[in-house]
């Protein structure tokens, strides 16, 4: 659990220099993965990451949704599917299913009311996987 | 739903993510909870929250009083478990309605007791300190218990008979005695078996344990069942370790599997690695 602190001390840094950041949750996971549920990544717009949500094949495609996150400021929840994704899936990562809640941090916290949620293939997915 | 005001939602009184980060910070005990569906409303925003520190009121809303409920009633319960883990819960509400709420676990260390600042005690120590675990060593002796022979570890040098005001076993301080000394070790025994400690092992052979708790019977002294299952003795994973370092390995890895609830022994073959065997 040190991590948690770590992501927090990182947040409290990035707000102290003024930086808009995105937070990454694994939420979900489904056979194999490198990490369980509540793993956090922290990606700020300078790119810079703390923390750990996969053993390296997640990040760079979560980065990229960061930087979407930081831009609208609505939350994104995004499934990947290991065992099928041709890009991600490249004998890198365990055959599972991670989902991964990418989340603006405005320090205020919480996402704006009212933001409409985007759902990346998410809803009723459940029942074919 | 509540309208938050701007001001409000800078507020960690106030706001559940600013509370929940601050709780990340000092290491304190609490359940961030956040909305991620809820059918047959699929237009609510996500991230709704709502927040529950071990001490102290929830704060939050997740958009519904029956949800805000059970998913109280559920953080309240991870919150008693020994090593509870975060997961995506599924509520099923009044009207056919169902949610689905990430419930995020923030835990403070685990603290590591050890009873003896010998010379095995020294790796031990190390390994904890590596795993995480903030780390205490107990001993009366001052040419051995050091900050040189323990780095990152907490000291706390005392005789036997202060133990009991000077030293603080919580539910989540696991306990391993190894004085090498039967006076000492006997205090320590009873001192932790009185405790909440969920772990308590003890170094050594079992006739040699059992002779310290026939002997703290004639002092009057006597555990219950309940207690005695918290006791580890012989202590450590059955991986015939016999160097100091090998044992501090066999120590550390049982602690682990025992905080997890897992049974140690080897994964090859296992179709599942994350799951629990034992209750």
């Amino acid at each position: 659990m040190k991590e948690n602190r770590e992501i927090a001390l990182a947040m409290e840094e990035g707000k102290r220099a003024g930086r808009k950041m995105a937070l990454a949750t694994v939420v979900r996971v489904k056979g194999s993965a490198y990490r369980r549920e509540g793993a956090k990544l922290l990606i700020d717009e300078e790119g810079k990451m703390t923390g750990v949500i996969s053993g390296g094949c997640l990040e760079p495609d979560v980065a990229e949704v960061a930087k979407q996150v930081m831009a609208d400021g609505k939350p994104v929840l995004k499934r990947y599917d290991l065992d099928e994704d041709l890009v991600w899936g490249l004998g890198l990562g365990c055959p599972g299913t991670v989902d991964v809640l990418i989340e603006p941090v405005s320090w205020s916290g919480t996402n704006d009311a009212g933001a409409p949620p985007s759902f990346d293939g998410f809803a009723g997915k459940e029942a074919s996987s | 739903m509540s309208v938050r005001k701007e001001n409000e939602r800078q507020d960690p009184d106030r706001d559940p993510f600013a509370a929940w980060t601050e709780c990340l910070k000092k290491e304190r005990a609490a359940v961030l909870n956040t909305l991620l569906a809820f059918s047959p409303f699929p237009g609510l925003p996500t991230g709704m929250r709502l927040f529950v520190p071990e001490n102290g009121e929830p704060l939050g809303d997740l958009g519904d009083e029956d949800l805000n409920r059970l998913v109280v009633e559920r953080a309240r319960e991870k919150l008693e478990a020994l090593y509870p883990k975060s997961e995506t819960c599924r509520f099923s509400l009044p009207g056919g309605r169902e949610a689905e709420v990430f419930v995020d676990v923030n835990l403070p260390p685990s603290e590591l007791m050890i009873f003896g600042a010998g010379h095995d005690a020294i790796p031990l120590v190390k390994l904890a300190v590596q795993a995480g675990f903030k780390t205490t060593v107990v001993d009366p002796r001052p040419a051995y218990a050091t900050e040189d022979r323990f780095p990152g570890a907490r000291i706390i040098l005392a005789d036997s008979g202060l133990w009991e005001e000077r030293v603080i076993i919580g539910r989540r301080t696991y306990v391993v005695v190894m004085n090498h000394h039967l006076e000492r070790d006997r205090v320590a025994i009873r001192l932790a078996l009185n405790s909440p400690a969920p772990y308590v092992g003890v170094l050594g052979p079992r006739s040699r344990c059992q002779r310290m708790l026939e002997a703290l019977e004639k002092e009057g002294v006597t555990f219950g069942e309940e207690k005695l299952t918290r006791m580890y003795n012989p202590v450590g994973l059955d991986i015939g370790a016999e160097t100091p370092e090998e044992v501090a390995i066999s120590i550390l890895s049982e602690i682990l599997a025992f905080r997890k609830g897992h049974a140690g022994g080897f994964l090859r073959g296992r179709d599942s690695i994350h799951q629990p065997v034992r209750k």
